[in-house]
């Protein structure tokens, strides 16, 4: 794997992973020396589902807006049926990327956005490595996260999966 | 008729406290390429900024980009909450609001990764004669040799409760 990704923060509105680029090129190289999905299974830690969980355990709450967001495919979310999402769908939930209200017509549906900082990699020249982060579905339409840099060097960088707060909307 | 821009602008999300824009490289485009602020059709800060669907009945973030400026330096005073001087006095005073500016790459597509720079200016120091006496926005990037290559620019208003 060229890019690992470790919970290092969780609040019931807010994930933060440390994304560890390993800078190895495979031979040949293949997409996944820059690329890692972050899924969304309820599998071990790192998972959208076990993470949101760990959150709300943490944080002493029995659920979080930021789960229902996740479970989105699963159980629908606002306007958006249960049974999958599109790609479409998850971009206006986690990137709010919603041009003319085409997806959530309902402007006060909570949505997320996620960025990425980069940190720092011992002997990396800065911006030598960029990072850029996407928002797709798996094969049941559940939403994941597109961890993407580039590769020949070690870096590391924040991923922040960020809940809006009605406040903003 | 000016060369093609190398970053066109689609705004995405649009609230009172937030404007988010899907930045799309056209490679080999001219660079750098002025997001403007002349009240005309999308993109433009104070068009886009007016159609948020509000959550309240304020909008700051038309406060924001309808500040007039003489300079970058004000420009980015405004737009990127930069004080070269931290808490000194504005001539206009000091608690005007501001709003911040952030780029978060998305897609590269096949392309590689690239810097995206963004800054602040006067409308016609930038170029953009129709937003002259307002901020702009203005986007540059590292290298610019591919179609596709995409980023979120998001504008804040700055000290909201989310940002």
């Amino acid at each position: 794997v060229a890019i690992t990704l470790s919970l290092v923060y969780t609040r019931p509105d807010r994930l933060r992973y440390l994304c560890d680029q390993d800078g190895v090129i495979s031979s040949p190289p293949v997409a996944a020396d820059g690329l890692v999905v972050l899924p969304n299974d309820a599998g071990v830690t790192p998972d959208l589902q076990t993470d949101i969980a760990t959150a709300a355990q943490v944080a002493g709450v029995s659920g979080t807006p930021l789960r229902a967001l996740i479970r989105a495919g699963i159980d629908g979310f606002g306007p958006i049926a249960a049974g999958g999402l599109t790609q479409a769908q998850a971009r206006a939930l986690f990137m709010s990327d919603d041009a003319a209200g085409a997806v959530l017509t309902n402007k006060q549906v909570l949505r997320a956005v996620c960025s990425i900082t980069p940190r720092n990699g011992a002997g990396v020249p800065l911006g030598s490595i960029q990072w850029a982060v996407d928002v797709n579905v798996d094969g049941e339409g559940d939403p994941v996260i597109e961890v993407r840099s580039s590769v020949g060097e070690a870096a590391a960088a924040f991923l922040d999966i960020h809940l809006r707060h009605t406040h903003d909307l | 008729m000016g060369a093609t821009p190398a970053i066109s602008f689609q705004l995405v999300d649009a609230t009172p406290y937030r404007l988010r824009y899907l930045c799309t490289t056209f490679g080999g485009g001219q660079l750098p390429v002025v997001l403007p602020n002349a009240g005309q059709a999308t993109p433009d800060l104070r068009t886009d900024a007016a159609s948020a669907a509000p959550g309240s009945g304020q909008n700051p973030m038309i406060t924001v980009v309808s500040t007039a400026v003489v300079n970058q330096v004000e420009a980015r005073k405004v737009l990127l909450g930069e004080q070269p001087v931290p808490g000194a006095l504005t001539p206009a005073g000091a608690r005007k609001l501001r709003a911040h500016c952030q780029i978060t790459q998305r897609n590269p597509a096949a392309a590689a990764l690239v810097n995206w720079d963004v800054d602040a200016d006067e409308g016609a120091n930038a170029g953009s004669a129709a937003s002259a006496g307002f901020p702009v926005l203005v986007l540059d990037l590292s290298t610019n040799l591919e179609d596709g290559v995409t980023a979120y620019l998001d504008i804040f208003v700055a000290d909201t409760y989310n940002r």
